[in-house]
């Protein structure tokens, strides 16, 4: 806490220092009008990469149309500012842009709700249309002035105060405290468990919803959030030129914001601001090729992704503390403060339930089309029970596991729950409901620590607000605290604590492994399901892992149903074993009984030959 | 015909073989068994060369095909009948043969070609102008075959052929691979059923997390301890 | 009746361009998972060809659009060679910003070679219309629908009865079984890309005989509108792109005469957007799920 508070004071300061500097040389007039602009212009264009990278490189989600909301934001600001001219300007133009960036935020909400149940390209078709769609519109009522546009909007530069010069440096500083507090939010948010789950999404969906976050209500808020940010944008745009055209606002747009973006690294927001700066100010003092000014955006867009497709700085953030922080440490001083307690996250309480399975499966089945994929399917598993589930390929058990976790809905039969039914429950209801999963394809967040890999999962457990988040509040701290205690003790469980801050993807095969069932595990659930948990692992890998697991089942109290191919490890831990084949369960009992029944044989070393038949008889 | 030296593979992070070494005599009919996960597809993908290789070499017919283009490969006489049959399901019956034929010029004998299979497939036959995907699973894993039968090839490699099936089209399967065999097509057959394997194999080898663990001939195999530790984890 | 008659017609005429247009996309679509944004420019690229054909070098009309098939043809498949072949293995967001550059440039550069202002386009067809009791039909709207459809016809022939275009049809489904099959997968992408810009050329001629004014910014109404129409009829399918083309040109079309002139670009994407919604893949096309 100490560390943030002077990383905070660091930044503050330096920035303001930099304002001051800048503030006083507009106000003098030793820099004119044509410079001061140019700032104001990389302001807004820095706010507005960073609102589309909080939705393309943050959530990895591709959108095309944010022009749109840009001109939202604008036209909005606008109108507000010409209908109150008795007003105050300063006050006229706060409503404005708060008027601008909320009626964006409520496009973007709206087009988000349907948008962002496409995925990939089509998403990034639809926001292109909407975008276009925003454009033609506003093009045709009256109020937004058609195609001719709005005009005579009051201009910063000129009605912020009395003196010419002193209403530019206010421009500049409108602009410039607006940028630092849309940058500000965008990094704390990011640092937040709300910032975790955005990003969780991004890295693998499907595991993010494992993990138990709710993916639908995260994507809209950054697509909405976002938004807002390119309407405030918007509104200090129209205030700055003083004109607005439907033009202003195209598809050319959207793709320059896209441009610098990229160039700079989705999900780097250091990488847009440096590159939007660079973006803006360099064909300004190149203005001799103005004409090659597209040309060479073109060129460079198309060389850095053929190149360097993750942009300049990739997905790094710089970090002036962290610099300062190394220096701080070179002359150490230590001095004790008093810190605030950490708050460990909840641990739900599950009933004990002894005696009484925690999950049962009756008649399960699905059919896809035409084709039964499971039918008839009744299993059950009692606490802290290590139940096998096995059958050659294709025998439908991960569609089991899929049905058990909401991924797909069963045409028929129940799943109880610690009592309670959970079929047609999302998925991230059911993590949240106590089970936990991990994959046969490794589904790790990739560009993520191992430790905020597992903090992802803390998510539900956690309670604080995302503004309590921006603001670094009290209950912000000590959640944080609490889960980085947890996720530590995890990590320590399953000997990972030296490799806490690596990137997930640098770590081993067998190392992705265990993280995936820690990160299983911090969802406190009652039932774990593992999905071919020793997939190309060597014998003492495999070995390791069996010893993993009874571990877990000790120490976390819950209970392990597990699909194997790898025979040792099944024989060797699970209590009891569920054979299926062809979507049917065709035999249930101990390793022993499993291992010596005919039907179970025959489904795995296939039938045997006649010949064969014969020799054995002899 | 086929000899793979030292082959080590990697599936991503995974390392799936570990300096595997084999080969496949020409007439064979050669058998990789093992259990999921333990590398077979892999090695088929490896010599298809649509995988690449860490280390090891790949010699066909005294060739060195380790550098090979992934196309080229048939026309030297090597084809493989992918895992989960992987037929083109929105083209027919004929047109996916066709398929198989693609890099052939001599019309006359790929008419002759397509006439035995057929022949040896007459459930083929009555649908040939049937889109592949409304096939069943069996007639499928036939058309599959048939598919890399019009190619012509000197060394067959199939994936997985059994993979499901019900038993009665399991058998059907492998009589159609006998008789291939004996119709003069060397075959290297990776299975995950290992006594149907084994039961019309000349050799197999048995593979376990990327290494060979046992090889010999398929008779003395199938009533190996080893092959029924590496499948049921009993002694 | 007429004006519905007549509207019906004129969307039929501008619906069988986008037709043609759609398929380069769908094609490309299909069989490399592109949305190849610069394929609405080659428009552009093959109407500057034949301006400089007539005007500068000199050439017969029939001569100039000839060379502005095959350059356009050409460039189709350099285009695909340098910037879309290295990233094929690239996250699929790379390769739409790399197309959306290309397109960029395209312009850009047709805009410092040209100057952005429009010069007008070098053919014209001055036959008179044929009246059919009230309802006018030009003959460029017949010239028009009749070379759309038969072009179209040509290719679905080509597609399902020839060696090659079977060839496409499977790499499209497949890339890596064709492979196996013996398929050389990039010289059909190759080829695929080469029709596509055959064909887009051809609908330069088409669409600048109706609206004869030749700017940089030629290919890209147009060219959303194309790619729309694939997107509505089943992004990778053939026959959905047909489909889309001719849906597309008549409720333009119909949206100008009877709702408004203005808003019928917005009223397309919203047509666009309510298809998408219901039908994630398109009119015609199946929803793929992912493995978990």
């Amino acid at each position: 806490m100490r560390n943030r508070r002077n990383a905070s004071l660091l930044n503050f300061f330096s920035l303001f220092i930099i304002f001051i500097i800048l503030f006083s040389f507009i106000r003098s007039g030793q820099m004119n009008n044509y410079y001061s602009n140019i700032l104001v212009t990389v302001g807004i264009s820095i706010i507005m990469a960073v609102s589309l990278n909080i939705t393309s490189g943050l959530l990895g989600q591709l959108a095309l149309g944010h022009a749109g909301f840009m001109s939202v934001g604008a036209y909005t600001a606008g109108i507000i500012t010409k209908s109150l001219p008795d007003m105050p300007f300063a006050f006229s133009l706060a409503i404005a842009l708060l008027a601008g960036g909320i009626l964006a935020a409520l496009f973007g909400f709206l087009i988000g709700m349907p948008a962002l149940r496409l995925k990939g390209d089509y998403l990034a078709i639809v926001t292109l249309g909407f975008g276009e769609i925003i454009r033609v519109v506003v093009e045709n009522l009256n109020i937004t002035g058609g195609a001719a546009g709005l005009s005579r909007i009051t201009r910063m530069s000129r009605a912020l105060a009395v003196d010419k010069k002193m209403s530019a440096a206010i421009q500049f500083g409108v602009v410039f405290w607006l940028m630092v507090i849309v940058v500000t939010i965008t990094f704390t948010l990011g640092r937040s468990r709300h910032g975790r789950a955005i990003l969780s999404i991004r890295e693998n969906e499907i595991a993010s919803e494992a993990a138990g976050i709710p993916t639908t209500y995260y994507k809209l808020f950054a697509f909405t959030l976002g938004a807002f940010f390119a309407g405030i944008a918007g509104g200090l745009y129209a205030h700055q030129i003083g004109l607005l055209t439907p033009r202003h606002f195209d598809f050319n747009r959207s793709i320059e914001y896209l441009v610098m973006v990229v160039l700079g690294g989705m999900g780097s927001i250091t990488g847009s601001i440096v590159s939007s700066a660079i973006l803006v100010s360099l064909p300004e003092f190149l203005r001799g090729f103005a004409d090659w000014r597209m040309v060479i955006y073109s060129l460079t867009l198309i060389l850095m992704m053929i190149f360097r497709p993750s942009g300049l700085l990739g997905t790094k953030e710089f970090s002036l503390s962290k610099t300062v922080h190394k220096i701080q440490k070179f002359l150490a001083k230590k001095f004790v403060r008093k810190e605030r307690k950490p708050k460990l996250p909840f641990v739900p309480n599950y009933d004990v339930w002894e005696g009484k399975p925690v999950l049962t499966v009756e008649n399960l089945g699905i059919r896809f089309g035409g084709l039964v994929a499971a039918e008839n399917i009744n299993l059950h598993v009692m606490n802290d029970e290590i139940v096998g589930l096995i059958g050659p390929n294709g025998a439908g058990k991960t569609t089991v596991f899929n049905m058990l976790q909401g991924v797909y809905v069963p045409t028929c039969g129940s799943i109880t729950l610690l009592g309670k039914d959970i079929v047609g429950k999302s998925t991230y209801e059911i993590a949240s409901s106590g089970i936990a999963r991990t994959f046969q394809n490794i589904r790790l967040f990739k560009s993520m620590t191992v430790l905020e890999n597992v903090k992802v999962a803390f998510h539900t457990r956690m309670t604080y607000s995302p503004l309590s988040g921006i603001t670094r509040a009290s209950r912000y701290d000590s959640e944080e605290r609490g889960i980085d205690i947890r996720a530590r003790e995890l990590l320590h469980v399953f000997d990972m604590d030296d490799v806490a801050d690596e990137n997930a993807a640098s770590l081993p095969y067998g190392m992705q492994r265990k993280l995936e069932i820690c990160r299983a595990l911090a969802t406190n659930p009652k039932v774990l399901l593992l999905d071919e948990p020793a997939a190309g692992m060597n014998p003492t890998e495999t070995a390791e892992l069996m010893d993993t697991i009874r571990r877990i089942r000790t120490r976390f109290s819950v209970a392990i149903l597990l699909i194997e191919h790898d025979m040792s490890l099944v024989m060797g831990i699970c209590e009891r074993i569920y054979v299926l084949n062809y979507g049917h369960v065709i035999a249930e009992g101990t390793p022993e009984e499993i291992a010596s029944n005919e039907e179970v044989i025959t489904a795995y070393l296939g039938m045997s030959n006649k010949d064969n038949k014969e020799d054995k008889a002899c | 015909m086929l000899i793979v030296k030292d082959l080590s593979l990697y599936f991503g992070a995974i390392h799936a073989l570990h300096g595997i070494s084999f080969h496949v005599e020409e007439g064979e009919i050669v058998t990789l068994i093992g259990a999921n996960g333990a590398g077979k597809t892999s090695i088929l993908c490896a010599i298809s060369r649509i995988l690449p290789i860490k280390t090891g070499d790949i010699i066909f017919n005294g060739n060195s095909i380790t550098n090979t283009a992934p196309h080229l490969l048939p026309q030297y006489g090597l084809s493989q009948v992918p895992e989960g049959r992987r037929v083109f399901a929105r083209m027919s019956v004929k047109e996916n043969l066709e398929m198989g034929a693609f890099f052939r010029k001599d019309t006359a004998q790929i008419r002759r070609d397509r006439d035995r299979v057929y022949e040896q497939f007459p459930r083929l036959k009555e649908r040939r102008h049937q889109l592949a995907g409304t096939l069943s699973g069996g007639e499928q894993q036939m058309l599959a075959i048939g598919r890399a039968l019009m190619s012509s090839p000197k060394l067959l490699m199939m994936d997985e052929p059994s993979m499901g099936l019900s038993p009665i089209l399991v058998s059907e399967i492998f009589e159609i691979i006998k008789t291939i065999n004996e119709a003069g097509t060397t075959v290297l057959l990776v299975e995950q059923n290992a006594n149907m394997a084994l039961s019309v194999s000349h050799r197999g080898y048995v593979l376990e997390t990327g290494k060979i663990i046992a090889e010999g001939k398929s008779q003395d195999l199938l009533n190996n301890e080893l092959v029924k530790k590496a499948y049921l984890g009993i002694a | 009746m007429t004006l519905f008659l007549s509207q019906l017609l004129n969307g039929i005429h501008v619906g069988s361009i986008y037709a043609l247009i759609a398929l380069g996309y769908t094609m490309v679509y299909g069989i490399v998972q592109l949305i190849n944004f610069a394929h609405g420019d080659i428009l552009m690229l093959s109407a500057y060809l034949v301006v400089v054909g007539i005007t500068k070098l000199g050439l017969s009309p029939a001569l100039s659009v000839l060379l502005s098939i095959v350059v356009a043809v050409v460039f189709g498949v350099i285009l695909e060679r340098v910037a879309y072949r290295p990233l094929r293995s690239s996250p699929r967001i790379s390769s739409l910003i790399t197309a959306i550059g290309v397109s960029m440039l395209m312009q850009n550069v047709a805009q410092l070679i040209f100057s952005p202002n429009p010069i007008p386009y070098p053919i014209t067809l001055s036959v008179p219309a044929l009246n059919l009791g009230g309802l006018y039909l030009s003959f460029t709207t017949i010239l028009t629908v009749v070379l759309s459809v038969g072009l179209m016809f040509l290719l679905q022939i080509f597609v399902s009865s020839t060696k090659a275009g079977k060839a496409m049809r499977a790499v499209s489904e497949d890339t890596g079984t064709a492979l196996l099959m013996g398929i050389h997968v990039n010289r059909i992408i190759s080829l695929t890309f080469a029709i596509g810009s055959g064909l887009a050329a051809i609908g330069s001629l088409l669409y600048c005989i109706a609206y004869p004014s030749v700017a940089p910014t030629l290919g890209s109404l147009p060219g959303i509108k194309a790619f729309i129409a694939a997107v509505l009829g089943g992004i990778g399918l053939i026959p959905g792109a047909m489909l889309g083309g001719f849906i597309l040109g008549i409720a333009e079309s119909l949206a100008k005469a009877y709702i408004s002139s203005r808003m019928s670009d917005a009223i397309v994407y919203g047509i666009l957007i309510i298809v998408l919604l219901f039908k994630p893949a398109g009119l015609l096309g199946t929803k793929t799920r992912e493995k978990v």
